[in-house]
């Protein structure tokens, strides 16, 4: 009888008894990129994909059609109730990935002599601990104190986990990056497979050090330096750089300036953010064959104005544009007004289905990066000529007149970034780690605290800067609690 | 042997009599028989019946509906006067109990039936929950839809379960887990519902959420019958929703546009598609004195008129029925079609089935029951997509835009500037489709083996078996659908396998000189389940000719998938009743179940249960009150049932699988899909009844009465836990929920005479489910509900919505965030936050009454019925009216929203209008204006019917029995809800109870009915 009662699935396979072979692995290691996707995830809203959220805190953007819920709008007001759905949408999507990581982790360590190659067992593994570095380094920028778990669940007994210290996640952080980066060694710097390499896990672990410098650690010059060795062995390189033309960002992949995006395909796996970006209403003659679901978020005049007189990135159809070719080609349509064009898919505007990847680390980041770590490091200023170059290399390609700068300071290099890494989910993660904001008026650096953006109906406080713990897990954990 | 007997019997005397019933009024069309043979007749309008009868004619039988059958011994008169008494409908019948059958008398358990007239009153009915709706106390219908073959479920006794499942188990003769949509009501004879644990207990895991034993229509002795029951009806529309026409509609964007200080933009732009303007006579435009074109709207559709129709029904059965004394035959053939008064949506069912019964050998019996079938139906007014439902749709699209412009194209939603995209609902109708069909079969045979005269073993075994293709395609160029996909196609099959296995014995005695009648059951089962499915699909076809017919005509390929699972189970019971000086009742049950969906450490659960009852009546202290209460038995039971319905192999982790892109190359993924509990265990409910039956006035009036409260404990249930550990819920065994409830059913014979009798039926029930222990958590039961210990289980628990902010109080508004127009919540705890702690508990949606009211009068051959029921108690959660509200411009609104907040009317609860791109458009926290009071009175049917009398009949010759009727269902409702109708259950789950979603409208039906017996 006992037999008869025995369950024999077919269809599912159990982790219980898995990692036998690379192709498991494999397998296990994929099922982790596929959380770096949900900042595309959205609810039943047009427009509101976990991204977006992260481009309404930092205030330069506004949004053309209505919210639906106030999920959004409280980003407006800088007013984040624990009930928002994106609250829980980043949490729960970190710690997801975090579990599969740490059961890929334990599982590959235990894998029987012969069962993978040193190579193979290197590689994923390495990409396990970048991956969870990652999700770590994303949770702690929003939530500050997190728990932190390491080893995966094997029973729901003791389920309320204390909270870390900001400290001690940043100190696991860079060990798992470290990690990463020794077992990746001996690896190309990249490729165009579209997995976290070499040049991936340097790139993130200089913007983890950057970030540790900086706020709410402030390790200060140390970490700066670190940050800046670390961004220079990409620098070094010699394997990326930047593109000549800003419409190479929308149509090359996996090559050049792009360090790491998330990988899309049209039938498969398709790409929101060209239409949740198309001019809402939409233009009396469409300029897509996408449905016209847009207006989930565009720039604010006033951002846009703080660009510098002649700045390519102002330019009609490079970052943003006010009007495009009709879809049956009988001309121009007017917009009514400035949308974001950095994402403009062609294919998609033709097919009605977006392909094209999500960039989530590009070289101009990077050289930035490193201008900026050295700029701290030196106090403020700084003249060391690779800094420069950086800085100048992403600078030059905008303006093209401007002479190189024999100084920079961290404000200008900051600046810079506002307006080079404009929605590309980075300006709210800067703000936070310099708390400095772009005046939208003067278009120069202030501090963060005290300024009120243009969208925003209050000014950032100590509050704006960490989300809340989300509502179900503060009812499902009772130590999610802030002082 | 019998038929040679046939052959040798000639008739040779003729006998003659009266039938009277105890009153002395001549009982019309009682059958009289030579008992054991087909010779009879029937007794006519006088009562009075003449016979030829064989000479060796020893017994003659006289038997009519609701009459105790009378037996009287042929002598040498030739004239025999009867006098009928009328069978005491309540303490007579014999019930189907599970496992065997015992009469009501010696029942101490709580047991509902519904006979075969009753359950095919209501025409439109077409499956025998919705016929059984209101006619049993404390069985409710949950779901019910206005949709042809939309869902419907039973609840016995309020909610016996959380997560794991929470439908009744159904057992067609014997065969347990049958579908019950399958079943034609008409091939029904009866139905009993198992209410209490002691009654349920012999099914023990699958018990505890009532069970409903179906026992199908056996073929009669006698000369065989062929029945036709035939039923037509057109059902339409009686409620509409209040929407904007198309002046409402422009005075809605004239105000939003106001308040954000613009204008509309087709009084700066001419849009000569939609709009009239004023023009001179030589063709220009004319403009008012603020510079702007004067227009009117071109077109006012009425979406709702346009997407409806009058619906026909169809319904029709032919029977036939014979039998001897060895062997009796059943069978039939139905056709049902129904048609929705959405059009395009239908529902269509073709069945067979045969019931045979047999007396093989002198020891053993045998009954074969095999019903085949197939349905099918249309689906595509459903919602497939985001806002590409056809009833959605309906409700939403603008009244200026019309179903077909001047040059032929179609109107679409988004034809006037901040519309929402959407297709037209008519052109949806048309080019999707959106089918489902299924082919069904029951088989069983059981055999009866009489090993001795008071032992039996039965030997059952059943096969079950299903499939269930859905079909969908959507033409080319549909917005939103298929307008990037050129012509898009899916098939779906599931197939299914049940066999089971039943065996047991069963052993009748009598002890102490017959004053201790006792009943033994004792037996094994086993269950074997198989479910596989598969779907595949593509699109960009060059031609839409194929439709779903040739995947591989399309060029882009959809994910294939498919899927398979299995479960078992294995059950030993026990049961014996006793029964001592006809008085002292006691009956004691136990089941042990092994199943495989739970931990290896707990397959078996174990299910006791004790019933006793008192005939209080047959005592001799009672009798000098018999002459007003004729019958009571009081009767009280407690007893333990099982739950194991939740999905297979959820004591496993799982790794779920998928493909992922990198470097546009699909590629194969895990990742973690389930955190198996090894200790899952049944869930159990402990069930405490007690009740009581009277019976007045020699049974002119019966009462019956249930008090019972069910305790669920190891709850199944897909509990939350922090996503920390990587998983959002898992399946465990958690606290307690409790139902407490009566039941009354109440039956008065008000006037029974000779010609006129007034019959009134009261079926009344109350429930409540209370949270007793979760382990102190609040868990969020979805759809802005709660469960938290002491209050009801899923609870509405929303923010209270005080109205607007005026513009008196700019100040306090603006510490929210808002201004004066936004809508203005109640801040519970006064922090200047609206969050979690600001919401409140707002009661449930499930009633906590529902009282059945059914009057039959009946004249000579008319019989009136009328059927009132009323429900009070409850909330209805209406997404539909503040969607309605909530997406001015988007879409179309109730005519609620022109009570939008202006500066000269700030005292209302609707928001001022405004743009889209303002941050409080379309505010729409769910919120306590969503919630609307439920209490409803509906006129549920009226059937009119008229039965030929035998004398009629005996014009035509052939004609047994011939009835006409007429019948009108859901004939009025009295409600404040504004909706379609106030029973609904949106996403198919029980969560879903009253919440409108853009739900089916329910129609008015009248239906005419003829019955005819050959």
């Amino acid at each position: 009888c006992d037999s008869f009662l025995e369950e024999k699935p077919k269809t599912f396979l159990n982790p219980d008894s898995y990692y036998q072979n690379e192709k498991q692995v494999l397998a296990a290691v994929n099922g982790i990129y596929t959380f770096v996707d949900d900042i595309m995830d959205s609810d039943i809203e047009p427009g509101s994909q976990s991204f977006i959220f992260l481009e309404f805190m930092h205030g330069y953007g506004e949004r053309m059609r209505g919210s639906g819920t106030q999920d959004l709008a409280q980003a407006n007001s800088l007013l984040i109730a624990d009930n928002n759905s994106y609250v829980q949408r980043f949490w729960e999507t970190a710690y997801r990935a975090i579990e599969n990581c740490n059961s890929i982790i334990e599982g590959i360590e235990g894998m029987a002599e012969g069962t993978i190659s040193e190579a193979k067992k290197n590689q994923y593994l390495g990409e396990t601990y970048f991956l969870r570095g990652y999700f770590y380094f994303n949770l702690v920028r929003l939530y500050g104190p997190v728990p932190l778990k390491l080893t995966p669940t094997k029973d729901v007994s003791n389920t309320a986990i204390e909270l870390s210290s900001v400290d001690a996640i940043y100190t696991q952080i860079d060990a798992d990056m470290t990690r990463a980066g020794e077992l990746m060694e001996d690896m190309e710097w990249t490729n165009t497979s579209g997995r976290v390499t070499k040049g991936t896990v340097k790139s993130i672990h200089a913007k983890v050090l950057l970030t540790m410098a900086g706020y709410p650690l402030q390790k200060g010059t140390e970490y700066y330096t670190r940050a800046y060795n670390m961004a220079k062995q990409v620098y070094n390189s010699g394997r990326f750089y930047l593109f000549d033309s800003y419409e190479e960002l929308r149509t090359v992949e996996n090559s050049g300036e792009i360090i790491w995006s998330i990988q899309r395909e049209a039938d498969n796996a398709g790409n929101p953010l060209h239409s949740a970006l198309l001019a809402y209403p939409a233009p009396v003659k469409a300029v897509s064959a996408s449905a016209a679901y847009g207006g989930a978020i565009t720039v604010t005049r006033m951002f846009f104005d703080t660009y510098p007189e002649g700045d390519k990135r102002k330019e009609e159809r490079e970052f943003y544009y006010t009007q495009q070719e009709a879809l049956d080609q009988s001309g121009m349509v007017d917009l009514g007004r400035l949308y974001i064009y950095k994402y403009w898919d062609q294919d998609a505007a033709v097919t009605g289905k977006s392909g094209a990847n999500f960039t989530l680390l590009r070289y101009a980041d990077v050289l930035l990066m490193l201008a900026e770590a050295k700029a701290q490091a030196d106090g403020g200023t700084t003249t060391d000529a690779d800094a420069i170059a950086a800085y100048y290399a992403v600078r030059k390609r905008a303006l093209p007149e401007e002479v190189k700068p024999t100084s920079i300071t961290v404000d200008r290099i900051l600046q810079e970034r506002f307006w080079e890494l404009a929605f590309e989910n980075q300006t709210w993660y800067d703000m936070l780690r310099t708390r400095r904001a772009l005046h939208a008026v003067t278009g120069q650096m202030v501090n963060m605290i005290g300024y009120q953006t243009p969208t925003h109906t209050a000014p950032f406080t100590e509050a704006s800067l960490l989300l809340p713990y989300p509502i179900r897990e503060k009812r499902l954990n009772p130590n999610l609690k802030r002082d | 042997k019998a038929s040679s007997d046939l052959i040798s019997q000639r008739p040779e005397r003729t006998i003659s009599g009266v039938v009277t019933d105890e009153n002395g009024d001549s009982v019309i069309g009682a059958t009289v028989v030579v008992k054991g043979t087909t010779i009879g007749t029937t007794t006519d309008i006088d009562g009075i019946f003449s016979l030829r009868i064989p000479s060796d004619a020893k017994t003659l039988q006289i038997s009519y509906v609701g009459m105790m059958t009378v037996e009287l011994t042929i002598g040498d008169n030739s004239q025999y006067n009867v006098v009928m008494k009328p069978d005491a409908v309540l303490m007579e019948d014999l019930v189907v109990i599970g496992y065997g059958t015992r009469s009501k008398k010696d029942m101490s358990i709580a047991v509902s039936s519904v006979k075969s007239d009753e359950l095919n009153e209501r025409p439109s009915a077409f499956n025998i929950m919705q016929g059984i709706a209101g006619k049993v106390a404390g069985v409710t219908n949950v779901s019910m839809s206005g949709r042809p073959g939309g869902g419907s479920s039973l609840r016995v006794r309020g909610m016996g379960s959380i997560n794991a499942g929470k439908d009744p188990i159904y057992v067609l003769d014997g065969v347990i887990g049958v579908d019950p949509n399958i079943i034609n009501s008409a091939n029904v004879e009866s139905i009993d519902i198992l209410k209490d644990a002691a009654a349920t207990a012999m099914y023990g895991a699958q018990g505890s959420n009532g069970v409903v034993l179906i026992t199908t229509k056996k073929g009669k002795k006698g000369k065989g019958s062929i029945t036709y029951d035939g039923k037509m009806g057109f059902g339409f529309m009686n409620r509409k929703l209040d929407m904007l026409d198309a002046d409402e509609y422009m005075e809605v964007q004239r105000r939003s546009y106001a308040y954000s200080g613009q204008t509309m933009p087709h009084l700066t732009t001419a849009d000569e598609k939609l709009f009239y303007y004023a023009k001179d006579a030589s063709g220009n435009y004319q403009y008012d004195e603020n510079g702007l074109l004067i227009a009117s709207p071109r077109y006012n559709t009425d979406w709702q008129k346009e997407m409806t129709r009058t619906a026909i029904t169809n319904d029709h059965i032919v029977s036939f029925s014979s039998g001897n004394d060895d062997t009796s035959v059943y069978s039939s053939v139905a056709y049902q079609n129904y048609e929705g008064v959405m059009k395009s949506s239908e529902y269509e069912r073709f069945s067979g089935t045969i019931n045979v019964n047999s007396r093989i050998k002198d020891w053993l019996r045998v009954q074969v029951v095999g019903t085949v079938g197939s349905q099918k139906g249309n689906n595509n007014d459903m919602e497939s997509s985001f806002g590409q439902g056809a009833i959605r749709n309906m409700i939403e699209m603008p009244p200026i835009v019309p179903v077909k412009y001047e040059d032929g194209t179609w109107g679409r939603k988004g034809d006037y500037k901040f519309s929402e995209e959407g297709e037209n609902p008519l052109l949806l109708l048309r080019d999707r489709r959106d089918e489902w069909k299924s082919n069904f079969s029951v088989f069983s045979l059981n055999s009866i083996l009489d090993l001795t005269r008071k032992l039996t073993l039965t030997v059952q075994g059943d096969y079950q078996q299903s499939n269930r293709k859905g079909m969908s395609y959507a033409k080319a160029g549909l917005l939103d659908v298929s307008e990037n996909n050129g012509g898009y196609a899916d098939i779906s099959n599931s197939d299914n396998q049940k066999l089971t296995s039943e065996n047991y014995f069963t052993y009748t005695d009598e002890y102490f000189n017959g004053q201790l009648s006792s009943n033994f059951v004792l037996g094994a089962s086993w269950y074997y389940n198989r479910n596989e499915s598969s779907s595949s699909g593509s699109e960009q076809y060059f031609d839409d000719s194929f439709d779903y017919h040739n995947l591989s005509a399309g060029t882009t390929w959809h994910e294939p998938r498919s899927g398979m699972n299995q479960n078992t189970m294995n059950s030993y019971y026990f049961r014996m009743n006793h029964s001592f000086r006809d008085r002292y009742l006691l009956g004691v049950t136990f089941r042990a179940d092994g199943a495989s969906n739970f931990g290896m450490n707990n397959k078996y659960g174990y299910f006791p249960s004790v019933s006793a009852g008192w005939r209080i009546s047959e005592e001799s202290f009672f009798r000098p009150l018999l002459n007003v209460v004729s019958q009571a038995k009081l009767r009280t039971s407690y007893g333990v049932v099982g739950n194991a319905s939740i999905p297979n192999y959820r004591t496993i982790s799982q790794y779920g699988n998928g493909s992922t892109i990198f470097n546009k190359e699909l590629t194969s993924y895990v990742t973690l899909s389930n955190l198996g509990n090894k200790d899952l265990k049944w869930e159990s409910s402990r069930q405490f009844n007690v009740g009581l039956d009277l019976s007045f006035f020699n049974n002119r009036l019966e009462v019956i009465m249930d008090y019972y409260t069910k305790s669920t404990q190891d709850l199944l249930f897909e509990k939350q836990i922090p996503i920390t550990t990587g998983y959002a819920t898992t399946w465990s065994n958690l606290g307690e929920i409790r139902n407490d409830g009566f039941e009354a059913t109440i039956t008065s014979r008000n006037i029974h005479t000779k010609d006129f009798m007034w019959v009134t039926d009261l079926v009344y029930s109350t429930n409540k489910v209370k949270t007793i222990d979760i382990n102190g958590e609040t868990i969020d039961t979805g759809n802005n509900t709660i469960a938290r210990e002491g209050i009801d289980w899923a609870s509405y628990y929303v923010y209270k919505r005080l109205g607007t902010w005026s513009l008196a109080e700019v100040e306090e508004a603006a510490r929210y965030g808002k201004r004066p127009g936004d809508i203005k919540y109640e801040d519970v705890n006064g922090d200047y936050k609206i969050d979690e702690e600001d919401r409140q508990l707002m009661g449930t949606g499930r009633p906590k009454g529902n009282l059945t009211m059914v009057n039959t009068f009946t004249y000579k051959g008319f019989s009136l019925m009328v059927d009132l029921n009323y429900v009070y108690g409850f909330k209805i959660m209406s997404i539909t009216h503040s969607m309605g509200e909530n997406r001015p411009l988007y879409s179309n609104s109730v005519k609620d929203i022109l009570k939008a907040w202006t500066p000269e009317n700030q005292n209302t609860m609707v928001a001022a209008l405004r743009l889209p791109s303002d941050p409080f458009f379309g505010e729409n926290e769910k919120d306590s204006y969503m919630l609307h009071k439920g209490d409803f009175l509906r006129i549920r049917n009226v059937v009119l019917s008229y039965s030929f009398s035998p004398k009629v009949l005996n014009w035509l010759r052939e004609v047994n029995n011939l009835s006409l009727g007429v019948s009108v269902e859901n004939l009025a409702l009295f409600t404040q809800y504004p909706g379609y109708d106030t029973e609904m259950g949106a996403f198919n789950t029980d969560n879903g109870q009253s919440i409108d979603f853009y739900s089916y409208p329910r129609p008015t039906t009248v239906t005419a009915n003829i019955k005819i017996t050959f």
